[in-house]
């Protein structure tokens, strides 16, 4: 059984299907990327198996377990854990607090969870920032936070949604160590990425999408020299990896 | 630990000076106090929806309204104490702020919007409330009085009510401290501040605004039930209506949104000032309190958006951690 199942998951807005059956696996311990162009179905696929939106189609397993029509909060309970695109922090508490509001899902004692978040923090290069208002914290911070918050959930698996956006290449290089180690440490990854030399570097098998369909999946090296992903990728000057 | 409870200390020792208050002052000085301490709790109630869970009511009055009406209709027709009845009132709100709260989060109506499903059920329970006879109508409702009796909450002087509210009062500061130092608290706060990360977080978001929306209807409903026995008179409009809504969340909003101590901040500063107003200028400038309320507030707004708590707290967190840095 792998840990996380994804089966003809289907999404329809209105006439416009952004994800068509789409399947593919997660085994336990790697990390996995999902890629593709702006509007291939990344975000979608991301939502349903987060909960946050009804597939119309398909079935996400986790561990054995559907989690069709759980609430977001139900599937991170479960040990499945997710980050957003743009970060979203609690503006007006601090980064500790912030990290607090995670670990309550594990410890429902606030000296526990206080334990927990600061433990946290410190794992993310974090520590010094604890007592900041989250809303004071410059983008790199704001990404670790991201990566905190979900972390103090003790996630089996987790969902990163685009980590690298709006970082430069050495801030890039510092979040993947970090997804590295995390990864080390028993963590199982999805990547959701649009930076490609990101998730090439990292993952040890890929999906890529186009226009919601899965046009190939396989280790970065067979997918770099699928033709159909070149096509899809035609234009973009990403594909350097 | 023992920070936790250093406030509850500061708490404990506050409230017990104010218990001294009463023989040492004249008759409308504890009028003055019950007022305040009467609004300080109302006010600590709503911040647990508004404050804290962000949902901000405008229609608090509903409950207030369900609280005095319940427990004075409970004691006019069967002579129930209103100690007894202030239960079943609180219970009947509490259901009333949960089903309201599982109508408009069960729908994502949230912000501007569910301010103003607030507004308009109050304003409906005026006209609710003056079409039913058995209550009163629009005439209302009066809390007959039967001598000085501690036991249905009828006092022969104003220094009982005003240990009464006190009592109130400490109790919902107490409250307060718990809420804001436990896991419902910060569960509150994360549905405040971003209810998507929320969720994805592992909080039950809609089951920590309604937890919200309960607790606070119940704790308003008890406090009418104080409001009703002090002020022995009540009509649609004095407790369902927008004037006790509209008060209620000023006090929380310009003493500090989201914190322990801003409503009953708020209510401290407000309160002497509308009675004071109210007292001197009533004859030649009715709802003079009105305005000066306005004024407060529209600066409050400006200068201070977070409360006057609110625009303190970076100082006193600062002077901590310097503190702890020495």
């Amino acid at each position: 059984m792998s840990l996380l199942e994804v089966e003809n998951l289907t999404k329809h807005f209105g006439g416009l299907t952004a994800v068509r059956e789409l399947s593919f696996r997660v085994e336990e311990g790697m990390i996995m990327g999902l890629i593709g162009p702006n509007g291939a179905g990344k975000t979608t696929t991301f939502n349903m198996i987060s909960g946050f939106i009804l597939p119309s189609e398909g079935t996400v397993r986790f561990e054995g377990k559907v989690l069709n029509g759980m609430k977001p909060h139900e599937i991170c309970a479960l040990g499945l854990t997710r980050t957003f695109q743009i970060v979203q922090p609690f503006p007006e508490i601090t980064a500790l607090e912030n990290v607090m509001i995670g670990a309550f899902v594990r410890y429902s004692n606030t000296t526990d969870a206080k334990r927990k978040a600061m433990e946290t923090l410190e794992r993310v290069g974090l520590a010094h920032r604890a007592d900041s208002l989250a809303k004071d914290l410059p983008l790199l911070a704001l990404k670790r936070l991201e990566i905190a918050k979900a972390l103090a959930t003790e996630p089996k698996m987790l969902l990163l949604d685009e980590v690298a956006a709006g970082l430069n290449s050495v801030e890039v290089e510092e979040v993947l160590d970090l997804v590295k180690e995390l990864n080390d440490d028993g963590i199982t990854f999805l990547l959701v990425e649009h930076v490609m030399k990101v998730v090439m570097s990292l993952s040890d098998r890929i999906v890529v999408l186009n226009f919601g369909e899965k046009i190939a999946e396989g280790t970065p090296q067979e997918v770099s020299r699928d033709p159909q992903v070149l096509k899809a990728y035609l234009g973009e000057e990403v594909f350097v990896a | 630990m023992r920070f936790a409870r250093k406030p509850v200390v500061m708490a404990v020792i506050l409230f017990g000076l104010l218990l001294l208050v009463p023989a040492f002052s004249g008759q409308y000085l504890i009028h003055i106090g019950v007022m305040v301490f009467l609004y300080a709790y109302l006010a600590t109630a709503w911040n647990i929806l508004g404050g804290y869970a962000g949902q901000h009511s405008l229609g608090h009055g509903l409950f207030l309204g369900i609280g005095a009406y319940t427990s004075t209709y409970l004691f006019v027709r069967l002579g129930l104490t209103p100690w007894l009845g202030m239960w079943v009132g609180g219970a009947i709100a509490a259901a009333a702020g949960w089903f309201i709260g599982y109508l408009c989060f069960r729908y994502g109506i949230k912000g501007p919007y569910f301010a103003l499903v607030t507004i308009a059920l109050a304003e409906a329970a005026v006209y609710v409330a003056a079409n039913i006879q058995a209550i009163g109508g629009a005439g209302g409702l009066e809390v007959p009085w039967k001598g000085n009796d501690p036991l249905i909450m009828e006092f022969g002087s104003k220094a009982g009510y005003y240990y009464v509210a006190l009592i109130f009062a400490f109790l919902g500061v107490v409250l307060a401290l718990w809420i804001a130092k436990s896991r419902f608290g910060y569960y509150l706060v994360s549905v405040r501040e971003n209810e998507d990360a929320a969720e994805a977080l592992g909080v039950d978001t809609m089951k920590a605004k309604l937890q919200a929306a309960t607790l606070s209807a119940f704790m308003t409903a008890l406090g009418g039930t104080l409001y009703a026995q002090y002020f022995t008179y009540m009509n649609p409009h004095s407790v369902f209506g927008e004037g006790p809504s509209v008060q209620i969340l000023l006090f929380a909003i310009i003493g500090g949104i989201g914190t322990v101590w801003g409503p009953f901040v708020g209510a401290v500063i407000l309160v002497p000032i509308a009675e004071l107003t109210r007292a001197y200028l009533t004859g030649s400038f009715a709802g003079a309190d009105l305005l000066i309320y306005g004024l407060i507030l529209v600066l409050v707004m400006l200068f201070m958006p977070r409360g006057i708590l609110g625009a303190l707290e970076p100082i006193w967190k600062r002077q901590r951690s310097e503190e702890v840095a020495k």
